[in-house]
């Protein structure tokens, strides 16, 4: 038997560059070694198979989309080469400018996105639009669904069912607020943070913060950009939960669903699901012009405590207050409360829920079943005291020996590394005998990893405190 | 008669090309008209977006790289002479684009093509579902092949016995010279076909 043939023959064959000659001594050859007639098989079969993907249709994109994004990079390069050599107050103003076009370019873009994708790219923001004016987009409202502690809405204690519009602004001082604005979609602000409403539409919705801001954007209107403002950078959604944090001129954005794309001046960084991006100084500097991954621990961390109270449904910001009531738990600072199974906080807070029954309880006890009667009407709840509210002597004590020792400062030493340990927490519920000794400890609520709870709880129970009257209390470990 | 300008001199284009029109609307580019630069991207983005998909085989990020190459246009326009098509030049910038994209993900799985079937021709029987099976097996395994040769061969490949591309366009579209693409060519057709007939040598 003649050698084998070499399959790119078989491709050769088959496009005609062999002469007659040598196709008809390789087809003689595979007709008697069924290794090549398999193989010339699979080649010609992948050649049939080529000619289909030569024709296979690119799939539909956001053309629209793509296009803003291009004027945006090649404006904003030919911006920036315009800008050199300027003085350096004028190229604060350049960036200033350069993202207000940038978000008005992508709104412009999709302001007429119609089930066909258009084509064109979006006109200058500064150039006149020869075009009648189109009508202007419809504003929105945000309900406030969540706020405990000091919270103040344009300067005045919040009141709950206040709606926020464009211009307002949100203070938290021990508080903290969330705010759903769509279907899916709002914010939550941490304590000593503000958060003023630059824009607020079906087009565009602008919220600049100092603080710290949780925002989950599960869905937003075809075509509405969302933009956190924070000192000199933006931070633009795609589509995403994440966390952004400004404070004394730093910024720390991190994600943990979809992308977000952080702006300053001329630069721009991508962060993405599981990373972080932190800016010292309102600078972009060339070693900061990159995301960095979170470690699992930091991201579980963070899943845990990015959490924005949001209803299930949002038929409007007027409709939604008709729908819903506001529950309002009042306890004592240190118990933990679920509202039908899930953990909403720790002492007093109000909570908007939907019409009807809900399940209360503090500190996983029995808890007790609330009706929630008419539209926009308050329901107070007051669960019952801890077992044992004469305890306080005894938490002070082992909040004083806990504190003595280093073991709970170790056991936070994966966190401190990355600056991470503000914030976090880890209660629990302790038992001390007569004799000094803890008859029971158990963690009910931490947004700590659970092998960082487990290192905590052991360092809490290796405390041996004094013999004294026994106790039964619930300890809040914050940092 | 238009011209464009070129590295050494000027490129002139007879009346009645079409390039002619092409280096109108570059020359618009470059003034900074808006409007041109919309025509442009408008014209050209299926192309651009076809050509990725169909080198790459995978529509991730697809709409980064159609950015990516219009963005490289844009910012090069001034560089375009006028001696290729403007959808060539733009396919060259594609093919640029691409092969960063296949050196990035080297070490990634290979993609499965997600491309949509190819529309069945009016008056032809619908195929049996176990001939749409041999197809996408088929297609899977070209990209298999595709994905496991280094990437440069990958694109003279594809540009050669996809595209059905002549040495000489390859040889402008990748930027080499037409020996060392012939070379290139000859090595990669025997191991992308050897890849291919021993892949499912065993499949009854």
């Amino acid at each position: 038997m003649s050698r084998h043939v070499p399959p790119h023959r078989f491709a050769d064959a088959a496009a005609g560059r062999l002469p007659a000659r040598a196709i008809e001594r390789d087809r003689r050859h595979a007709a008697r070694c069924s290794r090549c007639a398999g193989a010339r098989d699979r080649v010609l079969a992948s050649r049939e198979a080529m000619a289909e993907v030569a024709a296979a249709a690119p799939p539909e994109l956001g053309w629209d989309h793509i296009g803003a994004r291009i004027h945006w990079s090649t404006s904003r390069q030919q911006r920036a080469a315009a800008r050199r050599g300027r003085p350096a107050w004028r190229w604060a103003a350049g960036a200033g400018v350069l993202a207000v076009g940038a978000v008005a370019a992508l709104t412009w873009t999709s302001r007429g996105r119609a089930p066909a994708p258009r084509a064109e790219l979006p006109a200058e923001v500064t150039a006149p639009a020869p075009a009648p004016e189109p009508a202007p987009p419809a504003a929105l409202a945000g309900v406030v669904t969540f706020a405990a502690g000091e919270v103040a809405l344009d300067g005045a204690p919040l009141a709950f069912d206040r709606l926020l519009g464009p211009g307002s602004v949100l203070r938290t001082g021990d508080g903290r607020v969330g705010v759903q604005f769509a279907a899916g979609s709002g914010f939550a602000l941490a304590p000593g943070s503000e958060l003023r409403v630059l824009a607020f539409d079906e087009r565009r919705i602008e919220l600049a913060v100092s603080g710290e801001v949780d925002v989950d954007v599960t869905r937003r209107r075809p075509g509405q950009s969302l933009a956190i403002v924070a000192g000199d950078h933006r931070v633009v959604v795609r589509g995403t939960a994440f966390r952004v944090g400004h404070r004394d001129g730093e910024l720390e954005v991190t994600c943990t669903r979809g992308k977000v794309v952080v702006t300053g001046g001329a630069e721009e960084v991508d962060v993405r699901a599981g990373e972080r991006f932190r800016v010292v100084s309102e600078a972009f500097s060339e070693a900061a012009l990159r995301s960095v991954p979170l470690s699992p621990e930091e991201r579980q961390i963070l899943e845990q405590s990015l959490r924005v109270p949001l209803l299930p449904a949002f038929p409007g910001a007027r409709a939604l207050l008709d729908t819903t009531s506001a529950l309002e738990v009042e306890a004592a600072a240190d118990r933990s409360i679920t509202v039908d199974g899930v953990a909403i906080g720790e002492g007093s807070f109000q909570l908007r829920v939907m019409r009807g029954r809900h399940h209360v309880a503090a500190d996983g006890d029995e808890g007790a079943w609330i009706e929630t009667a008419a539209a926009r009407d308050r329901t107070v709840v007051a669960p019952p005291p801890s077992p044992t509210p004469s305890a306080p002597g005894r938490r002070r004590e082992l909040a004083e020996a806990v504190e003595a020792g280093d073991r709970v400062h170790r056991c936070l030493e994966p966190l401190a590394k990355h600056g991470l340990v503000e914030g976090s927490y880890a209660v629990f519920d302790v038992g001390i005998a007569a004799d000094g000794s803890q008859a029971h400890l158990n963690v009910l609520d931490s947004n700590l990893s659970p092998a960082i709870q487990r290192c905590l709880r052991q360092a809490v129970d290796a405390v041996q405190l004094p013999a004294g009257a026994a106790a039964r209390f619930r300890y809040r470990l914050a940092f | 008669m238009a011209a464009v300008s070129r590295r050494s001199g000027t490129h002139e284009i007879p009346a009645g090309d079409p390039r002619q029109e092409e280096a109108q609307l570059v020359r618009r580019c470059l003034a900074g008209e808006r409007a041109a630069q919309e025509e442009l991207y408008r014209a050209h983005r299926r192309q651009v977006a076809a050509n990725l998909y169909r080198v790459l085989g995978d529509r991730t990020d697809l709409d980064d790289l159609v950015q990516e190459v219009f963005v490289i246009a844009f910012r090069g326009l001034a560089r375009f002479r006028g001696e290729a098509r403007l959808s060539t030049w733009l396919y060259r910038i594609c093919v640029n684009v691409a092969l960063g994209r296949i050196r990035s993900r080297a070490r990634r799985p290979p993609p499965i093509l997600r491309a949509e079937p190819v529309g069945e021709e009016p008056g032809r029987s619908p195929e049996t579902p176990h001939r749409a099976l041999e197809r996408r097996r088929a297609r899977d395994r070209v990209y298999r092949a595709l994905e496991q040769l280094p990437p440069k061969k990958r694109i003279v490949l594809y540009l050669h016995e996809i595209e059905g591309r002549s040495l000489k366009d390859i040889a402008y579209l990748v930027d080499a010279n037409p020996v060392t693409v012939r070379t290139r060519l000859h090595y990669a057709k025997r191991d992308f076909y050897r890849i291919v007939a021993e892949d499912g040598e065993g499949e009854a």
